[in-house]
């Protein structure tokens, strides 16, 4: 596509790897890939090599000719399981044969595919296992896996008196306790003397059709929320190395603040936190205006300045001088003197609240307004390759981003207020100093952000929302540490000050959005 | 090249050929569906899926194929495929009793996993023969350039090894010293074997395929013409699209469509087209950046749409220096 996009478009991420997913690639090089798999020396594909406009030349049509042929020999390629590493999953379409929980019904998630023996890499971040070691997938991690060619998945034999899709679970129930009843709903299945032959410690016999690519797309896209879109991201996100696993808000109909088995115990009381801070957004959006004095966090604002410089009168800049007549020592009093234009701080906004809700007790509680609505609420939850060594699934880590997905056709950009609802319902996110020395790094990591991951039929772009503060950095003050009393620029402070917006969104993918 | 009447990549399959409506979408599985649509309908579509070749990788992606609405409706339109519920036909596919479609499915796959299990002791025979070789020629200590050409004819090989074999029924064109896969499996696409898999499959190999052509009822005769969720910019894509224009998604260039004018395997992109309807007021702020975000990237922004009489106008805007 275009050779000098880079030259207006500034990219977040200097490597070349973004750009070369956003073009159609020339599946020749793929060769090159593969080939270095084996020779051990990694070949990144060069762009460029493309024509401006279609000639009658020879060499132009065997060169696309070439291309076309690469293309659809590397699509052609056979997913094979061979000897050693073959897996092999069994379907259940019926919601009542998914159980990999014995807790009961309520905990089901949609696990549909269950594989007897799950001797892989992938369980360490994938599916559930129950008490006979049996693992449970969810229909995206099952469709991933039968996609990269790592797991044969069986549909359930049906024919004509004896139903497997039932008979497998059962088996599963009674194994212990009830041979002589299992013995009876079995002994018609050849398959079944298999399992009576040994039965407490043998596996269920799977199906006999594999199931293909086409009938795996068929059977799981639909499957218990699972979009393409969704899908298409989770692959997208699986394929780079990264762990994937469904956020609480998966369903478009699950309560915001609840915490679901996915979720890590520390987060529990920070997501209530802020999903009480839910009208923080209306709070604040009032409180931008400058002379509402019954908004009990200016109150308290007032208090604290009042406390730090007691001696000066409050300056009013309706009548007098911006900066109050009295005695100043340096410049950073000066500076907070002027500082007269209120910013949004999810801090502040955050003790206003409560304090709200401490006047007014009969208010309905806050999180009614604020639960982020579909679609954007948070739909995966993603933690770094690098942390894969220390990934549990039973006890994750914090994740290390939350992604919203977004179809391109059918929503447009989200209003402030959806911005702030999805916001608000995070947990706080911040770097701190010690992490990120640089003013800009922490401002543009902001207090809390979400990624919308926006599907243009089965493109994806990623799009970062963040909550950035841009009042609490104080520069007058860092100067003021830094020793150079007295020397700082006014100009700079007084910026930083004065950006009144709350949200800044940024976009991370390169390419700009309309 | 030989090799490609071998692959099905000058395959015409029998019109109307399925697009697959699963979730809402559009999707093609079968790759010589895919390639003849691209090299005969101009449509291309954006891949999805994970490649078995190289599952851990996001720059080359394989089937199934995901094309718009629009390119589904055109296609409807022409007569040149028809859509088919997937989710429906496999459920109805999987719970018929119908033992001939299993059984030909099965042996379909049956035989497609002996093919591997062929290529793969094939394969085997010939790195031995190449490391017999080498061992020799090593002994031999001849002069270091024969034994550097050899590696990277392995290579090559190996290459062509991996890419070789068809999906179905093609049988593999291995580079020339392995004449045994040529005439091991060579049958025509339209019969497969009626032939009942033995139940114990001896194979070490097994095969997930990608489609499931045989497994699935004939669709019905009758399709409906209609896509559900066909955008107001239609006119606009069919337009360009008989003008010979290739169109790929493009919400990542900040437009609806990416405009090529030939193959975007082979060619850069001439506009970023917009669709607008005929009345629609039109920010002029839109225009300015569709503008300069064109010329940026060295595109035409291009807005278009129909007028009440149906035909389409189309307009590209450029950002000139005064």
């Amino acid at each position: 596509m275009a050779d000098a996009d880079e030259d207006v478009i500034p990219t977040t991420s200097p490597s070349g790897a973004d750009d070369l997913e956003d073009e159609t690639q020339d599946f020749r090089f793929l060769a090159q890939l593969t080939s270095s798999a084996t020779t051990g020396q990694a070949i990144i594909p060069k762009r460029g090599t493309k024509d401006f406009e279609p000639n009658p030349t020879r060499s132009q049509a065997s060169a696309l000719d070439a291309a076309r042929l690469a293309m659809h020999t590397a699509l052609s390629a056979v997913r094979v399981h061979s000897g050693r590493s073959h897996l092999v999953g069994q379907y259940f379409p019926d919601q009542d044969d998914w159980r990999w929980d014995d807790s009961g019904a309520g905990l089901r998630h949609g696990r549909c595919v269950v594989v007897y023996k799950f001797k892989s890499t992938h369980l360490k971040v994938m599916g559930q296992a129950d008490r006979n070691n049996w693992v449970w997938l969810l229909p995206e991690e099952a469709l991933f896996l039968l996609e990269r060619g790592s797991l044969d998945i069986r549909w359930p034999d049906i024919s004509g008196s004896r139903d497997v899709t039932i008979e497998a679970p059962r088996h599963e129930e009674t194994a212990e306790l009830q041979q002589s009843v299992e013995e009876e709903t079995n002994s018609r299945s050849e398959q079944s003397e298999v399992i009576l032959a040994s039965p407490s410690r043998q596996d269920p016999q799977v199906g006999e059709l594999p199931m293909s690519l086409q009938g795996a797309y068929a059977s799981f896209i639909g499957k218990d929320g699972l979009t393409l879109e969704r899908y298409s991201v989770y692959a997208g996100l699986k394929r780079a190395g990264y762990i994937v696993q469904r956020a609480p808000t998966w369903h478009d109909n699950d309560p915001a603040s609840v915490n679901g088995h996915a979720h890590p115990q520390p987060l529990r009381e920070s997501t209530s936190n802020t999903t009480a801070a839910s009208s923080s957004a209306l709070i604040s959006a009032n409180w931008s205006q400058p002379g509402t004095f019954s908004s009990p966090a200016s109150l308290i604002h007032r208090l604290v300045s009042w406390l730090f410089r007691p001696q000066r009168a409050e300056s009013c800049p309706s009548l007098g001088p911006l900066a109050a007549p009295g005695l100043y020592r340096n410049y950073t009093e000066l500076f907070r003197a002027l500082s007269l234009i209120p910013y949004h701080d999810p801090d502040t906004s955050l003790s206003a609240t409560s304090a709200a809700g401490g006047v007014n007790a009969h208010q309905p509680p806050p999180t009614l307004t604020c639960s982020p609505q579909p679609p954007f609420r948070v739909h995966f939850h993603v933690w770094k390759p690098s942390g894969a060594h220390t990934y549990r699934k039973t006890a994750p880590p914090p994740p290390d981003y939350r992604i919203a997905v977004i179809d391109a056709r059918l929503t447009s950009m989200p209003t402030l207020s959806q911005i702030g609802d999805l916001l608000d319902s995070q947990p706080e996110d911040s770097l701190s100093k010690d992490k990120a020395g640089r003013l800009e790094t922490r401002i543009k990591h902001g207090r809390r952000n979400i990624l919308l991951a926006v599907v243009d039929m089965g493109v994806v772009s990623y799009l970062r929302l963040s909550d950035a503060c841009f009042g609490a950095e104080k520069l007058f003050e860092q100067k003021a540490k830094a020793g150079s009393k007295g020397k700082g620029r006014g100009g700079g402070g007084g910026r930083g000050k004065k950006s009144p917006g709350q949200r800044q969104g940024q976009r991370q993918g390169q390419k700009t959005g309309n | 090249m030989d090799a490609s009447a071998d692959l099905g990549f000058d395959y015409k399959p029998d019109l109307p050929v399925p697009i697959s409506l699963v979730g809402g979408r559009y999707l093609l599985f079968d790759v010589k569906i895919a390639t003849f649509l691209r090299r005969e309908h101009r449509i291309c579509g954006t891949t999805i899926g994970t490649l078995p070749l190289s599952p851990s990788q996001n720059l080359f992606l394989g089937v199934p194929v995901e094309i718009m609405p629009e390119e589904a409706q055109l296609l409807v339109e022409q007569g040149v495929a028809l859509i088919v519920d997937d989710p429906r036909a496999h459920d109805e596919a999987i719970r018929s009793a119908d033992k001939a479609r299993r059984a030909d499915y099965l042996a379909r796959i049956q035989k497609q996993s002996t093919q591997v299990e062929q290529l793969r002791v094939e394969e085997k025979e010939a790195s031995r023969k190449r490391a017999l070789d080498k061992r020799s020629t090593n002994s031999l200590a001849q002069p270091s350039a024969t034994s550097s050409d050899r590696p990277a004819n392995a290579n090559a090989n190996a290459n062509a090894g991996l890419f070789d074999f068809g999906e179905s029924e093609a049988p593999t064109a291995r580079p020339a010293d392995s004449s045994a896969g040529h005439d091991a499996a060579h049958p025509s696409v339209e019969s497969p074997v009626k032939v009942l898999p033995n139940a114990t499959s001896s194979s070490n190999y097994h095969v997930t395929p990608a489609t499931s052509r045989l497994l699935l009822p004939t669709p019905p005769s009758t399709p409906k013409l209609e896509i559900d969720d066909l955008p107001s910019s239609y006119p606009l894509y069919r337009h360009l699209h008989n003008r010979g224009f290739f169109m790929t998604p493009g919400l990542r260039f900040g437009c609806q469509y990416t405009v090529y004018p030939g193959d975007p395997l082979r060619f850069h992109s001439h506009f970023l087209a917009v669709g607008t309807q005929w009345d629609e007021e039109i920010d002029l702020m839109e225009l300015v950046g569709g503008g300069r975000l064109g010329t940026g990237v060295k595109k035409g922004f291009l807005l278009g749409g129909a007028d009440p009489s149906g035909e389409v106008r189309t307009f590209s805007v450029e950002w000139a220096v005064m």
